[in-house]
Parts: structure tokens; sequence; C-alpha cells
């Protein structure tokens, strides 16, 4: 009977490998703007050894179009467009594979937190626990949209989980300070990451500590403070390399750029005026002592600090909707299926049962995670937070293999396998029927083939092709159209171009269009803005996407 | 714990709860909303004539009130208090703060019953902790101090539940049959309550049965329980359908099913709407079986449950209505988090089956919030409050227990340092609740309607003939004009078949004409408007208008202007 269960978990992990492998690089159906500016260099460094805007591919910051990328995710996307071509599927590509490959290291992961933590496996129960925690990430429709998309976030969590993965696997030995440049290259892929990794590392120490320190009655003596520095030290020194490691980042002339870019992003620190607030809340209230405490500006922040946090840690968020940016999710799914919602409760009792401190461990873990998705206002947001993915899943993880390894008669679990699996299916079945078609505005579907177009068109004339900046980016999708050198050459005014060749992208000054100018926009503007010059256009082409319609026409005089 | 040191704690701890319900309710919260002036008006109709103000005679299910049906109980309890206190704030608020003090201790009772079969000490602790923190709780205070029908039925339904339990435990029929009738009672205070009493009544009966047979389900058991209890369940099935009667005999007309037709999920098809967009994207027989309304249905519902779990919603802002949270704190304190999260650990750790009637009393009674469009919502869900102290009181005492053990400091610290972090909460909400409440939300409570009814009462007695027009841009004006001026309730039902209505609210009332738009105005009337109304009305600036025509909450902006129009020197 218990084989059967192992059928059911093997089929669900099969599902949800299947779910990310199909129709990989097509669906979402379009390159976002920053799928396609990662491309644009990626194919450049490939290429020239420098980026877009002639900078050495060894960089720890990439200006890109103006929002500063970390390299990382460039370089292996360099590395996957010379064996694939310049295409989604290379965007893609590093994802999908640190997809696949997080499904089995956050299962060990989970096994060896176990362990770590004093819950003593036989073989058998390691391996169905293990078993467990892949299908949990497999299924996770959280970990499947991620693994489809070009997103930086995705590959940080990733070269995280692999960090801390390779700590506890060789704890007891050297090889455990590989840990460390797994930590740099995840930082030097998203930026959010250093918080997590440092804030992880932090706790791990705080455990360890804990752990060697607080056992039977200790008096504070000389041996005493030996063994905590003995077991501090490791943790110091991956701190101080750590810190070291991101020198080069910090030195970078884009670095204050980037943090003023980030922070200029509205957020729930620069969003109110808890000042103004707290002092109307003081008046109402009395302004007594008692008044300046309870209605403090920093009470203020912190409260809607936690709001947010508590958007981050809805089970609507979770199990549900999801993010409703239909770029991050399909907006009618969760992180995980519904269904698994009682099992992260479920899990959370359990691993409180079995070992406070691994439940505290892998609680820290997933709050750090949230942190950098509770400041900016949009929440709740799942790419931000998508470092929780290993802690959440572990938890899940842990409620589900108790539920299964527990004398619950046999029919009831083959009932919730069975469900977990149709409910993967349905997600799957979804995404790839009806996600490609309610997504296409948000995937910028057709712009691709239509900067294609308008590109090729441009080559065909010496007149200017004015486009009209409807999307301020679409310069983006020209940029891996010209050829690498051209790129690299063009004048560029705070690394966005308005002019490639005889295309202008600068918006469409009518007064200076003249007879056989190129004008391309949506086609209802580009028509009235004609009528009122009396001139006539001819239609060029016409491209329909996503509903709207786009003009591309050769002006002739009446 | 000796008995004479229970009662002490006990009483100090109740007449606290008392107190904090009681101080200032005719003004905290700062005026009377409509659903409360409706209760109250409709209850003095009854008292003075036997009939409500549309004229029907005594009604058993609902009262018709502005159409919304509003079910019954609580207007039968207004009736000794309008009769001791008059048609005032505080006649109208008193039922709910009874039941709001009583629902205190049926929580402390119950919690007693649940976990009867621990140390008589640890029960005790759990009582008193039960107590003390539904006594505290800012939303047990906040739903005590308004004539909020939900606060009556959640505390008859505490009670018929203790009774129940009771018979259960003593065997007493008293005990059952009290149940069963409050219970059935609770189904005539509060449309929510229609779907959880019923519930919680057969959870008790399921409860009875497995321990009177010890889980079995043998045909040969069931027939041993019928016939040992047959004359009990013959009682009950007898007062059920005598009381219930009535209920079950409206269950298809109006009075039951407008307030369904209101708020449900279902009534407003969006499930149907949203399968058929997703069925047109992917057609084919997987997207029929996919997407598929019912269990589209299935996710709105779990998605109501989910909102009413989010702990923004239970420990950081409330509810979004203004009249049911200060919107500074969830329906718990930020503590309480940590109590429950330990209740909930215990609870699993210690499972008994008798606990899983905790966990059916909260998924039963959040459904009723769930099905509905508001959610979450802090006023639906009140009735699981008692479920929630206990698990709130029974973490406290887990928390000290555990304290305790650890040999840092003895208990009675630890119990000071877990009261003092309860108090400090409370005085924090009690701060904001008494202090920033009014000045922040006075327009959620419609505050200005009472003062604008006296100042047109005014106009009305120096201008005896002409013409009053209200503005309906607060709302329910009618019924705030019934009230405030006491109009005898027999002329409101004479004109009843006569006067224009929306739904059921009175449009006009003899020559007092209750609008919508100012082209209604007829010259050489009296008016009472919203300040822009009249500002457009008149062409007077806002910042223009006399003040002695305003009315406003602390000389801020004004809410009514009330005027004769054209306007009349000497009324400027």
């Amino acid at each position: 009977m218990k084989k059967n269960l192992y059928y059911l978990l093997f089929l669900l992990i099969i599902i949800g490998i299947g779910v990310r492998l199909f129709n990989f690089g097509a669906n979402p159906s379009g390159l976002y703007w920053d799928e396609q500016a990662i491309l644009a260099d990626a194919k450049s460094i490939a290429t020239t050894g420098l980026d877009v805007h002639s900078k050495s591919w060894f960089s720890p910051l990439f200006a890109s179009y103006g929002d500063y990328k970390l390299p990382v995710y460039i370089w292996s996307v360099a590395i996957a467009g010379k064996i694939v071509g310049w295409n989604a599927v290379a965007v893609r590509l590093p994802n999908l594979l640190s997809g696949l490959a997080a499904i089995w290291i956050i299962s060990d992961l989970g096994v060896l937190l176990l362990s770590k933590f004093g819950y003593k496996f036989n073989r058998e129960s390691s391996k169905f626990f293990g078993l467990v925690v892949m299908a949990v990430v497999a299924s996770s429709p959280w970990a499947i949209h991620f693994s489809r998309v070009g997103f930086e976030a995705h590959l940080g969590q990733f070269w995280l989980i692999l960090s801390w993965w390779i700590w506890l696997k060789f704890e007891k030995h050297n090889w455990k300070y590989l840990a460390l440049p797994f930590g740099v290259l995840a930082t030097y892929t998203y930026f959010s990451v250093r918080f997590v990794w440092l804030g992880v590392l932090a706790i791990l120490w705080l455990m360890s500590l804990a752990q060697n320190l607080l056992k039977g009655k200790q008096k504070l003596e000389l041996s005493f403070v030996r063994k905590a520095f003995a077991i501090s030290l490791p943790f110091l020194i991956m701190t101080l390399l750590y810190l070291i490691c991101l020198w080069p980042m910090m030195r970078s002339p884009f670095y204050a750029a980037s943090n003023q870019f980030r922070l200029s992003t509205p957020s729930i620190l620069n969003s109110t005026d808890y000042a103004l607030e707290s002092n109307q809340l003081r008046e109402m209230a009395g302004n007594s002592s008692l008044d300046r405490i309870i209605f403090h500006r920093h009470l203020l922040l912190a409260r809607n600090l936690l709001n947010n946090l508590s958007h981050q840690l809805d089970f609507n968020f979770m199990f549900l909707s999801g993010d409703q940016n239909l770029r991050h999710s399909t907006g009618q799914h969760g992180l995980y299926v519904w269904l698994l919602m009682p099992f992260l409760i479920w899990g959370l009792i359990q691993t409180f049962k079995l070992k406070s401190e691994l439940a505290l461990f892998l609680v820290g873990w997933w709050m750090l995670s949230n942190l950098p998705a509770i400041v900016p206002l949009s929440v709740p947001h799942s790419l931000r937070s998508l470092n929780a993915l290993a802690p959440l899943s572990i938890l899940i993880g842990i409620g589900v293999w108790k539920f299964l390894a527990s004398e619950i008669k046999i029919y009831f679990k083959w009932f919730f396998l069975v469900g977990w699996i149709l409910l993967t299916l349905e997600y799957g079945f979804f995404l790839h029927t009806v996600y490609p078609k309610l997504s296409s505005w948000d995937w910028q579907s057709g712009f691709g083939e239509m900067s294609q177009q308008i590109y090729d068109q441009s080559k065909t004339t010496t007149n200017t092709v004015w486009v009209d900046p409807f999307d301020d980016r679409l310069f983006l999708w020209f940029w891996t159209l010209v050829p690498v050198s051209d790129l690299q050459a063009l004048p560029k005014t705070n690394f966005q171009t308005k002019n490639i060749d005889n295309l202008d992208f600068g918006g469409i000054r009518w007064q200076e269009v003249v007879e056989s100018d190129l004008v391309f926009g949506p086609s209802e503007y580009i028509n009235s803005e004609v009528q009122k010059l009396n001139k006539q256009i001819e239609n060029v082409a016409v491209f329909n996407i996503n509903g709207q319609k786009y003009l591309l026409g050769e002006i002739k005089n009446e | 714990m000796k008995k004479t040191n229970l009662a002490f704690i006990t009483s100090v701890i109740l007449i606290l709860a008392a107190f904090f319900r009681l101080w200032q309710i005719s003004v905290l919260p700062v005026s009377l909303y409509w659903e409360e002036v409706a209760l109250g008006y409709d209850s003095y109709s009854l008292l003075k004539t036997g009939m409500d103000h549309h004229g029907n005679p005594w009604p058993i299910v609902a009262m018709e009130s502005f159409g919304d049906w509003k079910p019954t109980a609580y207007f039968y309890a207004l009736l000794p208090s309008i009769s001791v206190f008059g048609l005032s704030s505080l006649a109208i608020r008193l039922p709910a703060m009874i039941a709001g003090f009583l629902l205190v201790l049926g929580s402390g009772v119950l919690a007693i019953q649940i976990f009867w079969e621990l140390k008589p000490t640890s029960r005790e602790h759990i009582f008193l902790w039960t107590i003390f923190v539904a006594a505290f709780s800012s939303w047990g205070i906040m739903f005590s101090r308004a004539g909020w029908e939900v606060m009556l039925a959640s505390s008859i339904l505490v009670w018929g539940v203790v009774c129940f339990r009771q018979f259960l435990h003593s065997k007493k029929l008293i005990f059952g049959l009290a149940g069963v009738v409050l219970l059935l009672m609770s189904m005539y205070t509060y449309h929510a309550t229609r779907l959880i009493a019923p519930g919680l009544g057969l959870f008790l009966i399921i409860e009875w049965y497995l321990t009177e047979t010890k889980n079995s389900f043998e045909l040969k058991k069931i027939q041993k329980f019928i016939n040992t209890n047959k004359i009990s369940l013959s009682l009950f099935v007898l007062v059920t359908l005598l009381i219930g009667w009535p209920l079950l005999n409206s269950l298809s007309s109006p009075e039951v099913q407008q307030r369904f037709n209101e708020t449900s999920r279902f009534a407003a098809g969006d499930s149907v709407q949203i399968t058929n967009s997703l069925r047109e994207l992917s057609p084919g027989l997987l997207g029929k079986v996919f997407f598929h309304r019912y269990y589209y249905s299935f996710k709105q519902i779990l998605t109501g449950y989910f909102h009413h779990l989010n702990f923004s919603f239970l420990f950081l802002a409330g509810d979004a209505n203004a009249r049911h949270s200060t919107s500074f704190f969830g329906i718990f304190y930020y503590f309480d988090l940590i109590w429950i999260s330990m209740g909930i650990y215990w609870l699993v750790n210690n499972w008994k089956p008798k606990y899983l009637f905790l966990l059916g009393w909260l998924i039963i009674g959040l459904l009723p919030a769930s099905l509905s469009t508001a959610s979450p919502h802090a006023l639906r869900i009140l009735p699981t409050f008692p479920v929630w102290m206990i698990v709130i009181g029974l973490g406290i005492f887990q928390f000290t227990k555990m304290m305790e053990k650890t040999k840092w400091m003895n208990k009675q610290f630890w119990i000071g340092i877990v009261c003092a972090i309860i108090l400090l909460q409370f005085g924090w909400f009690w701060r904001v609740y008494s202090n920033v409440y009014s000045p922040r939300h006075f327009a959620d409570w419609q505050f200005g309607a009472e003062q604008m009814v006296q100042k047109v009462s005014e106009l009305e007695f120096l201008y005896p003939d002409k013409d009053v027009y209200v503005s309906r841009w607060q709302g329910r004006p009618a019924m705030y004009y019934f009230f405030y001026n006491q109009v005898d309730p027999v002329l409101v039902q004479q004109a009843n078949s006569v006067s224009k209505m929306d739904q059921s609210e009175f449009l006009e009332f003899g020559k007092v004409h209750f609008i919508d738009h100012l082209s209604q105005v007829t010259p050489d009337s009296i008016v009472a408007l919203s300040a822009q109304e009249y500002s457009n009305l008149t062409n007077i600036s806002i910042n223009d208008i006399p003040l002695e025509m305003v009315v406003s909450w602390q000389d801020e902006d004004p809410i009514w202007v009330v005027s004769t129009f054209p306007v009349i020197e000497s009324n400027q």
C-alpha cells in the first residue's frame, strides 16, 4: 500500500516537471522589458565581451537600460544563448535548470535540517520525507511559474539554497566554506538576497550557540567564552569574507545610482508622512506622555510594515489567488495548491513538536525572506519573497510527511494525494491554456514580431521611421535586432536610446515629419494626427496586439 | 484555588467587564447609527401600538424595517429597556451591553465545560483567564457598546450551548430544554445564527450520541440510544418544531431571503461569470471540468474563510468598516497571537474528540461571513467569540505553566506579567477608542442626524406652514425624524399606505419630504441638506454659511445645513 503512495508522489513530481518543460520559451507568450534587456546584454557580452554600453563583462553592476542589473543572471543567459541562440529560451533557461535542480536540493536540505536538529531518520523515512518535499516543490505553482520566466530573483534563491545546502552537507568539513562563494553568487544575482543570506547565517549562528551553550547549567567563565568563540568563529569568518566580497559591488560607479533607483520606487517608508500622522493622532488623543508613546511615528511605521507582512502571510495569497501581477502568477493560483494549506499549519505544529529550534529556524528564514517584499507598496509580492520557497516547502513537506506516515486510514491518504495531483493538473491546464491569453498584455506579447517588422522596414528606407513612445521601453526590442557593435556605438541618454539608425524613439515631432517618412504608433492616434496635418498615410503594416491596433504607415502629401 | 478567592477574582473581572461596557455608553460611540434608530423606533412602535411602524402586528420572524427584514428578538429585547429609559441611546444599547457582559461569563463557563477532565485548579485558571481576556477584549467591548443584534444572538447562542452541555453532563432535562430554546431563539436574533445555531445543535447531538454509545454506529446502539432518550428526544423535537416553525415556514419568503440576496457571494453570480469566461478561453471537455462553477464557488467560500484568518484582520487593523473597528487594532490584541498559537498547540498535542466541537464551532461560525461579499467581517463572525476567548485563555494558562517550569520566576510573577500585558494593551485600545475613535469616525456613526432633526423641528415650530425637505445624503433620514421627534407611531402607521417609499423607507411624511435631488425642493420651504447641496441650491459658498444653521463636529466642516429656503433674513 505504501508503495502506491510512493508512486503517486513520483507522479506528482513528474507532472510538476512536465508543467515546467511543456511549451517552454513560448509561454509566457512574450518577453518582458527586463528579459529583453537581459537578452541584449547577454548577447553583447557573449559576442564582444562588453555589455551594451561597452563596459567589461566582468562588472559588478550592469547599467542595462538604467535599472542597474546584477551580473550573474546576465552571464548565465550569455552561456545559454551561446548554446540555444538568442531567444526566449536562452533568457529563461537558467531559471528552468535551477528550478529543476531546486526540487532535489530543497528536499535534501529538508532532510539535512531535520538531521542537524536531532531528528533520527532511518533510510526509509528519510527517502520518503525527501520525496514528499520534492513533490511539494515540484507541484508548487510558485516554483513552476518562476522556473519558466527570466527573472533574476529565482536564480538568486537557487544559489541561496545551494549555499546553505553545502553548509549543512559539509558541516563537519572545511568544504562547508564553499557555501560562501554561492552566497556571493546569490547576492550578485538579485539585490535583496544579501539580507536573507546574512539573516539565515545569523539565525544559524544563534541556533548553534543555543544548541551548544544552553544545555544544562553554564557558568560565565573563560571556558564558556572560549567555547562560544569557537562556535562563532566560522560564522564570523563567513560574514567577514562575505562583506569583503560585496566590496566590488559597493565600489561600482553604479552602486549609488542603483540604490537611489531602488529607493525611489513608492514604498511604505516614503509614502506616508508618519510625523504628521503621529502629530494629528496625538492632538486628537490629548497629547499626553502616553499619547506620545502610543502614537509614535516609528510605531506607526512598524504597524504598517507588519500590516504588509500580514499580506505576505495571507492564506489567500499563499494558497488561492497568489500575486495579482500576472507576470508573477496566473492570478488564480496561490504559491501552493490550496489543499496544502492545512499542512502548513500541521507542519508548523509538527516541527515545533519535533524540534522547536528547527521550527524557529525555518520560520525565521521564511520571515526574513518576506522582508524585501514588505517595504514596497505593492503587496503581496511573490517574486520578492521567493527566498521563502525552501523554508515554506520544507514546513509544508513536514506536515504532509507526518500525515502520510501517520496511522490514518490509507484511503484518506489516497484521497489527499489524488486531490493534490488533480489540483496540480488543473494548474498546469490553466497555465497552458488560459494563462497565455489572459497575460498576453502583461508579457507584451507580439512586441517582438512587431519590432522585427518595423526594423526590417526601416532598412528599406533612408527616411526617418518615427516611433511613438506609447511604450517608453520599446527600444529594448530593437537592441536585440541591431548588430552588437552598432548597439554599443549608439549614443545613449541615461542608458536609453532615442535613435537607432533612422529609427526615432523620441516621440513623433509631427512638424518635422516629411513625405515618405514612416510613422508608427497606436492606429487611432496616428490617423487622427495625420488628419490634423492634412496629410495622407499609406498603411505599410497593421498590428493587432492584445486588442490594440498599431499602425506603421508611410506619409504622403495630399 | 479557594472558592472565596475564585468568587472574588471572578466578581472583580465581571465588574470591570460591566464597567467598560456601560461607561459613557450613550456617547461612545458618538451617535446612533441608522440600524440602531430603526431598532429603537420599531420597538417604541410595538410598545405603544402593538405594531411595527409599518403596521404589522407583533412580527415573529422578521421586522420589515427599511425592507431589510431584521430578525425580531432585539426589538423585543428593547421593549423593557425603552419602557424604562424611553427612546434614548442608553435604552437602545442596553440589551447589547447586557448580552456582551453575559457573553464574557458564558465563554468562561463553556471553558470549564470543555476542559472538565482537567484538574480543578487548571479548569479554574482557564476559566479565569477566559473571562479576563473576554472582559478586556476590544472586539467584545466594541460590539457591546452599540445596538448590535449580533451581540445578543452570540450571547444567547453561547448560553444555549452551555445549557445543552450541562444537560449532557448532568442529564437534567431542564438544561436540555433551555439549551434548545436558547439556540432556537438565537435564530430569531441575527441572520448568521440561522445557519450557526442549527450547526451547533447538530454538533451537540452528535457529541451526545457519541458519548452515550462510545463512538459506535451499530444499529443496536442507535436503537438503544433512541430508546434510552426517547422522552428527551421527543421533547426537543417538539420544542424545535414549536419554536422553529414560523422560521421554517418563512424560509422562502422575502423575510428570510432578502438578506441572503443582498449579501451573498452566490447571489451576485460571480463564479458563473468567471467560469464562463474561462471556458471561453479554453473550450473543450477539460475546460468544462476544471472551470466548473461549483469548484469556483467552493474556492470563493474558501477565500472568505481565509480573509477571516488574515493576520492584519485578526491582530493589526481589524474590519475595514469603521463601525466595527478602531482600525488601530485587529479583533484581537497583538500578544493574542502568542496565546492563540500556544492554545492551538496544546489542543493539537492533547487532542480529544470533544475539542472537535471548538473547531466545528469555528468552521460553522465563519461560514455565514465567508458566504457574504463583504469579508472579512468582524460583526458576522462574533458568534465565534467564545471559541477564540477559550483558546486565548487556554494559551495563557499554558504559557504561565511553561514559564513556571523554567523556574526563572514563580508562577505569580508570570501571571502578573501576562495581566500587565493584557491591561497595557487594553489601556492602549481604550485610549484610542475613547479619544481618537470619535473624532476620526463620527461620520460612520451618522453623527449630526440628531442635531439636524432638532434644528428642523425648531424651524417647523417657527414656520408651521412650510414644507420640509431633508436630503437623504447621509442615509435613512425619515427614521431619524421619527425617532428624535418621538413621532406618534399611529401617525406613521397611517402614513405607511399613502406615503411614497423606497423599498420600505419613507420618502415623505406629511409635509416632510426626504429627497435625493435638489430639483425636488420647492421655494418657501425648510431645507436640511449637506453643505455642498446647500451651497449648490443657494449659491452661498460653503465658507459663508452662517454658523447657527450648521451642524458640525466640534466646529469643523459642516455636516448638515438646516435653514429656510430662500434664506429668510431673521434666520441668518
